[in-house]
């Protein structure tokens, strides 16, 4: 019978005691098998009775939202070839009424990997903070060879019916962010989940470099500029960010700095410069064939 | 190597590819790293030296320059407080401020409070270094400007004039100067400072210092905040010797 939240997977225990994922795909599961994140050995198992009732309260809520959608597709206005050039369109602007749902915050200590600790929280400015102690001591259980980073991404858009979609950024060639750091390096990261297991993990990383000082900096960067990476790891074949296909927005912390950081936010925007003709920065080479990543 | 970001050379990628082979996975891991390590290396606007030097006054210059370097138009200026007559600490103060800055507190009023605030940290790389600033609240907008700017609608056309047929009509209140980068909404900055031992009789200095070319300041109220709405303060060194709470600095004859 289909399962709505949870998977019961049986998977067989003799080999698991260092294995996070089920060794045996069971045929009757709902969801595909994660290939990223942690599993959540304390999650409450819910009855099918329970599930289905849980999901039914939801119902209303989701034939709203649906409905909703129905209608601006209707009436909506095509969206033009592109967007106003030389205008920066706020997709996130941080101020005294953000959101907290929407935003996710994580550093190694979540997990008992390291000792680094972050929040996201309002400046007392009325501007978004996100502060915190990055620290590389390493924890000592023999599995951690490197510790320290701090990280907050926004969650994937969904639409009705809790179904993952995107943020269409296409038409823009610059992200544009408006912050006032304290001199450290940050790690601007764009989550671009594909559709093939293979992709789930895409990511487009670019430095945040922070001027430091009591004065705002407004930082202009180039889409081209960023290089694809599965999980954190760069890849050899590298390609122009796919601006259709955005889930995630984050922000990183992990310069290898012991001490405090301190990023105020203000908002994070899209520009489109017509003189910016480059698609991607990294030149590629021909290599023999299964050389590179493919 | 890459952890301490070292570029491999001509000379290692030989060695590698001698003792681990064409096909092997450490020729490979060298060779992606002698294509991505350059195109990362000098990415930063704000350039540093290869090595950041140990000795806090140079840390220090460079920590100001970095600052300062939002308005081309800034002077960084190294006084000695043993150039003055009453400073109790001798040590070094690295001022920076630049032209607008200067023009701006000349134009503060009368009576008008500036804040002494710090001490926050830059970070250079590796090392950290704290600063003070100088800092006035922020001018408030009158209430027909504030009015106007909440109704303004960008795309509202049909207040659109035309000059041909005469209907544009600019007066003198229709043309503002354009704000500096100095006028945030959370103050104005005036001045930016590293003092090498981050006492407030250093900062005392360093506003007696800054009078030379700011005569406007002997005119203004300085206050020495514990707090400050640009973030959290690491709270200047206490002089050993008690002076009395400096919220007025009115006459410059001891210069």
């Amino acid at each position: 019978m289909h399962r709505f939240l949870t998977s019961n997977i049986c998977a067989p225990s003799i080999w698991s005691r260092r294995i996070n994922f089920p060794v045996v795909v069971p045929s009757s599961s709902f969801h595909e098998i994660r290939k990223n994140g942690y599993e959540d050995k304390n999650r409450k198992k819910v009855s099918p009775r329970q599930a289905i009732r849980d999901g039914l309260k939801e119902l209303k809520n989701e034939i709203k939202n649906w409905t909703e959608e129905v209608k601006e597709g209707c009436t909506l206005d095509p969206i033009m070839g592109m967007p106003l050039p030389g205008e920066v369109d706020m997709q996130w602007c941080f101020n005294e009424s953000i959101d907290f749902d929407h935003w996710v915050v994580t550093s190694d200590s979540d997990h008992n990997e390291g000792y680094s600790t972050s929040t996201l929280s309002v400046s007392p400015t009325g501007k978004g903070l996100f502060s915190g102690n990055l620290s590389t001591q390493l924890v000592r259980d023999g599995k951690v060879k490197k510790a320290g980073y701090c990280n907050f991404k926004s969650i994937r858009p969904q639409k009705s019916f809790k179904r993952d979609s995107f943020h269409n950024w296409s038409g823009y060639t610059h992200l544009v962010m408006r912050v006032r750091g304290d001199g450290r390096s940050y790690m601007i990261t764009l989550g671009t989940a594909g559709y093939f297991d293979v992709n789930w993990n895409d990511q487009f990383h670019f430095a945040l470099y922070t001027r430091g000082g009591p004065h705002w900096q407004i930082s202009k960067i180039p889409f081209s500029k960023f290089y694809m990476t599965s999980r954190g790891r760069i890849q050899d074949m590298q390609e122009p960010v796919p601006l259709n296909r955005i889930t995630s927005f984050g922000i990183t912390a992990s310069d290898k700095n012991n001490g405090p950081f301190r990023l105020e936010i203000d908002y994070v925007g899209l520009e489109l410069d017509p003189s910016h003709k480059e698609t991607s920065a990294y030149e590629q080479y021909k290599v023999p064939y299964f050389y590179a990543g493919y | 190597m890459e952890d301490n970001g070292v570029c491999p050379d001509a000379e290692t990628d030989a060695m590698v590819l001698n003792i681990f082979g064409r096909h092997g996975f450490p020729t490979k891991k060298l060779r992606r790293m002698t294509y991505w390590m350059p195109k990362f290396k000098n990415l930063s606007p704000w350039a540093l030296p290869e090595k950041i030097p140990t000795s806090n006054l140079e840390v220090a210059k460079l920590a100001v320059q970095r600052m300062g370097s939002v308005d081309p138009a800034t002077e960084m200026e190294i006084f000695q407080t043993s150039e003055l007559r009453d400073a109790i600490d001798d040590t070094w103060i690295v001022s920076g401020q630049s032209a607008t800055q200067r023009e701006l507190l000349a134009k503060l009023q009368e009576k008008k409070t500036v804040f002494v605030e710090g001490a926050f940290p830059i970070w250079l790389r590796r090392t950290s270094i704290n600063y003070f600033i100088l800092r006035s609240d922020p001018e408030p907008l009158s209430e027909e400007d504030q009015k106007q700017r909440a109704q303004f609608d960008y795309d509202d056309v049909s207040q659109l004039r035309s000059w041909i047929l005469g209907q544009e009509n600019l007066t003198r209140k229709d043309i503002i100067i354009e704000p500096s980068v100095h006028e945030q909404e959370d103050g104005t900055i005036l001045a930016v400072a590293v003092t090498g031992t981050c006492s407030k009789d250093s900062l005392l200095s360093w506003i007696r210092f800054l009078e030379k070319k700011n005569p406007n300041l002997a005119n203004l109220s300085i206050l020495f905040a514990t707090n400050s709405p640009l973030g959290e303060v690491i709270p200047a060194i206490e002089s050993s010797v008690p002076v009395n709470t400096v919220k007025k600095i009115t006459d410059t004859s001891d210069l």
